[in-house]
């Protein structure tokens, strides 16, 4: 199914929450939206899926609009972060639940008729078996741990087989080390599946690891959106730049005017001179830790700090112009605290994050 | 580094510290109904207890306190559910206003309450006036002293019992799983009948309960309204205070206790 | 948190609606009482209290001149019953849920069940025991029968929100145990234990059961005489007398229910 979020806003009495938001969600995709706490992306999913109303915009499935639809008409599956597993049903029940309830599906396209008894049990069935639950059937909820709530949770959502599955937060309630192993099996599960989906998360390896287009997402506003590598990338904002992965932002002053504003000039900065885009009013140049290596012809730095972290060493350098940068360096090469060195940037042309106003 | 105390010794301490609970305890509750079950069950061919539980004023008046707490419970319960539901998941204007209101009864103790039915309902009550100055007709003078006046009374003082013990059980019951329900495709009547009710049992039972023994307890009420209809509290004190007959108020104190302390048992099977 | 309930318009306002009436109802009686005792005497005829009282003054000076002994006896017992139910009660319960120990459980159950027993029930079988004893003395302990369900409650419930690891902290930083509980427990524990004061006094100063039947012409509670006003005066005094009782348990009330206390759903022994 393919959904429009069309100039959608939201306010818990006068404060806004979500401030006139746009964004497509790709068709049988993951969309995953991330966002510091408080930036709306909870309620967002709830505005998807009916739970709220928009004060302002429209919501389309399929390009129908369901702004006002309440919840239980729409043809969606949600995992909530505290999973929300009904305590007085056993893990079969909860799955079943959505199988029986006689859903007047909005989209007519998907609208089925309540399944016989047989071809219940296989449905849950199918379900349980595909998040490895057929053992749990008879439990109930308080008797699992907290990954096999989880797996219950997503199978009870899917098994009505929902056009789009909203999960928020879905990990969040792991331990650490849980949580990294299911990530990747709930990203493989879910590009199993093929369905539309909707990922609240604030998590940003989840969110590389899961999206095929990400939304960043800050006060209520969408800040930037695409694919993730390229978000990664080419950030357009700080916020974006600093919110996925760790990021150096060294100040670029505003550029003196070139023969013309449209020819890029040669800028130079601490980590260097680099041709930047021409009529721009400064920002600055992003440097992600693994693109700066030693260079015998870079810029002189003292170590600071570092740190072996296993895959790379976290090493802090301050610029003999006064600016610090972190760096990763492989282990092998890693320079003691103290040492004086030459950094380069690996990247002939790294991103340019012009200044906004 | 010094305090390796051994698990016992902290034990030991919250022995000590309930120590005067557990002597108010044996020597205020225990020790009292122990003598009560021991007279009864001392006295040869168990006279007392045989002769409350013949046909008579003492078997009628175990008999109506059953029957009238069992209905204010389940009146009050039955009543109580949508107000609870409204002061606990609905936010609107007034509501905490509301919530006072309904649980000021609280602090009336039975007489009061008894006095209260009086007042709207006695021989000169506000209702009859009222409705005789409205119709020309005098209508329910002294509907108080019946027997539905007493459970009109009844109802009065569980009502706030009944709404503010499910309030609280209601506040608890987690949001999401309503909004899971819905997300599932389950219609009010569904969430209601599939999530709502069997999440809500529990403190249903619980309620029914503590209205059902507030029921049997009651004294006040009955003391000031009680015409022909008499409860079990109320014969205790008949028996003690008018005639001195010890051994029939005894068994009857007994009987109460133990009836209230049943059901009560009776509905909180299978809480935890 | 904030999220719509999904009940629908019509549904939701027939609950408030139900809501409104149901206080309404609660209320009339209340209010009719209230009228009663600050209009004109003279309106309601011939009264038992003869013609001298007549104006609202008149009838809380007439309340206060015939009922002043057992208005004082009433505040004597509440001055006792509330210390001594948070003396036996607060120390249990922390106890119950810090230092457990062989039978505490069964303990904390049995400290709730006289709940359930009729209050005039046990007044006779208290009676029956220790009919010797002083009756103040009884009076005292009917009325901590009721009340210390409510102390273990709610300090019990107190004791299970706040970090275990406070008191360890305390410890850790030197304190010893005395110290800790002066320092930590005691204070943090504070609003539990203004919240069972409360509730210890309205339950108190409203208990009928036992405190009737173990009256006698000297020891009297307000509530006791209460029920003789309803008996022997006309409706002004009667209101007024209502009126009096209930002017120290509103406020508390009030304060009970600011401070979140639901241990006082069970309210007074009827």
């Amino acid at each position: 199914m393919k959904v429009h979020v069309e100039d959608v806003s939201f306010a818990y009495g006068r404060e806004p929450v979500v401030s006139s938001v746009s964004m497509e969600l790709p068709e049988g995709g993951i969309t995953v939206v991330i966002g510091p706490s408080g930036s709306g992306k909870s309620t967002l999913l709830q505005l998807l899926c009916g739970l709220l109303h928009p004060l302002q915009g429209q919501i389309l499935f399929d390009g129908e609009d369901v702004t006002g639809v309440p919840t239980e008409r729409r043809d969606v599956g949600v995992v909530f972060q505290s999973y929300a597993l009904f305590p007085h049903l056993t893990v079969r029940e909860n799955i079943a639940f959505g199988l029986q309830t006689g859903r007047r599906r909005f989209s007519l396209r998907s609208s089925r008729r309540r399944p016989t008894r047989r071809h219940l049990e296989e449905r849950v069935w199918d379900a349980a078996a595909l998040l490895s639950l057929e053992r749990l059937l008879d439990r109930k909820p308080s008797q699992l741990s907290g990954g096999e709530q989880q797996r219950v949770a997503l199978a009870r959502a899917v098994a009505p087989r929902p056009s789009l599955l909203l999960l928020d937060e879905p990990l969040s309630a792991l331990d650490a080390r849980l949580r990294r192993t299911v990530r990747a099996e709930l990203a493989a599960l879910l590009r199993k599946l093929g369905t539309t989906t909707f990922y609240v998360t604030h998590d940003q390896e989840e969110a590389m690891l899961l999206a095929d287009h990400l939304v960043v997402l800050d006060q209520g506003r969408v800040v930037q959106a695409g694919d993730p590598l390229d978000l990664y990338r080419r950030p357009q904002t700080p916020f974006v730049a600093s919110f996925l992965g760790e990021a150096n932002l060294v100040e670029v002053e505003a550029l003196p005017s070139g023969p013309s504003p449209v020819v890029p000039v040669r800028s130079h900065t601490p980590l260097g001179s680099f041709v930047l885009p021409g009529a721009c009013q400064g920002g600055w140049l992003l440097v992600r830790p693994e693109d700066l290596t030693e260079d015998p012809c870079g810029t002189m730095a003292t170590v600071l700090d570092s740190r072996g972290m296993g895959p790379h060493d976290r090493v802090i350098l301050l610029l003999d112009t006064g600016t610090e940068v972190l760096a990763h360096f492989s282990s092998e090469t890693a320079p003691a605290p103290g040492t004086k060195v030459r950094i380069g940037v690996r990247t002939r042309r790294p991103h340019f994050v012009a200044h906004r106003d | 580094m010094t305090d390796r105390r051994p698990p016992t010794g902290s034990s030991l301490t919250g022995a000590l510290l309930s120590l005067p609970l557990v002597l108010f305890l044996a020597a205020a509750v225990a020790w009292p109904l122990a003598s009560l079950a021991g007279h009864a069950l001392s006295d040869p061919g168990w006279r007392a207890v045989r002769q409350v539980l013949a046909a008579g004023r003492y078997r009628t008046a175990l008999v109506n306190s059953l029957g009238l707490s069992a209905a204010a419970a389940l009146g009050s319960v039955l009543l109580a559910v949508a107000p609870a539901w409204v002061l606990a998941r609905e936010r609107f204007p007034g509501r905490n206003a509301l919530r006072t209101a309904i649980s000021l009864p609280l602090t009336f103790s039975g007489v009061l309450v008894g006095f209260l039915m009086v007042v709207l309902l006695g021989r000169i009550g506000a209702i009859p006036e009222a409705l005789a100055y409205l119709t020309g007709r005098r209508m329910f003078e002294g509907a108080a002293y019946t027997v539905a006046g007493l459970f009109l009374a009844y109802l009065y003082f569980e009502l706030p019992r009944a709404v503010m013990t499910l309030e609280s059980a209601f506040r608890r019951f987690p949001r999401e799983l309503d909004s899971a329900a819905r997300a599932l495709g389950a219609g009010p009547l569904q969430r209601l009948l599939k999530v709502g009710l069997p999440l809500a049992a529990p403190a249903l039972r619980s309620t029914l309960a503590v209205t059902f023994s507030a029921s049997m307890g009651s004294f006040g009420v009955a003391l000031i309204l009680s015409r022909r209809f008499t409860v079990a509290p109320l014969e205790i004190y008949t028996e003690m205070t008018g005639f001195l007959n010890d051994e029939v108020a005894g068994a009857l104190a007994l009987m109460l206790a133990l009836s209230t302390l049943a059901v009560d048992r009776l509905l909180s099977v299978g809480k935890r | 948190m904030r999220a719509a309930t999904g009940f629908p318009g019509g549904l939701r306002r027939a609950g408030i609606a139900a809501t409104v009436v149901l206080a309404l109802a609660l209320l009339t009686p209340i209010v009719v009482t209230a009228t009663g005792a600050f209009s004109r005497a003279e309106w309601y005829g011939q009264r038992s209290e003869g013609a001298g009282v007549e104006t609202v003054p008149d009838l809380f000076r007439y309340v206060t001149g015939i009922w002043g002994g057992a208005l004082l006896r009433s505040v004597q017992v509440v001055a006792v019953v509330v210390p001594l139910a948070l003396a036996i009660g607060a120390p249990a319960a922390w106890a119950f849920r810090r230092r457990p120990f062989p039978g505490s459980r069964l303990l904390e159950s049995a400290a709730l069940v006289p709940l359930s027993v009729p209050g005039v029930a046990l007044g006779f079988s208290l009676i029956q025991v220790a009919g010797g004893a002083p009756r103040f003395a009884l009076l005292v302990a009917g009325h901590l029968v009721y009340t210390l369900p409510m102390v273990v409650k709610t300090v019990a419930n107190a004791v299970e929100t706040f970090d275990p690891r406070l008191e360890s902290a305390a410890r850790s930083l030197g304190a010893g145990e005395w110290e800790t509980a002066a320092r930590v427990t005691v204070p943090l524990l504070t609003p539990a234990l203004v919240l069972s004061a409360l509730l210890v006094f309205a339950v108190s100063w409203g208990e009928f059961n036992v405190s009737f039947l173990l009256a006698t012409p000297l020891l009297q509670t307000f509530p006791a005489a209460l029920y003789l006003t309803y008996t022997t005066n006309s409706f002004p005094v009667a209101a007024a007398a209502t009126l009096v009782f209930l002017a120290p348990v509103v406020p508390a009330l009030l304060a009970i229910q600011a401070l979140g206390g639901e241990e006082f759903h069970r309210g007074l022994p009827a």
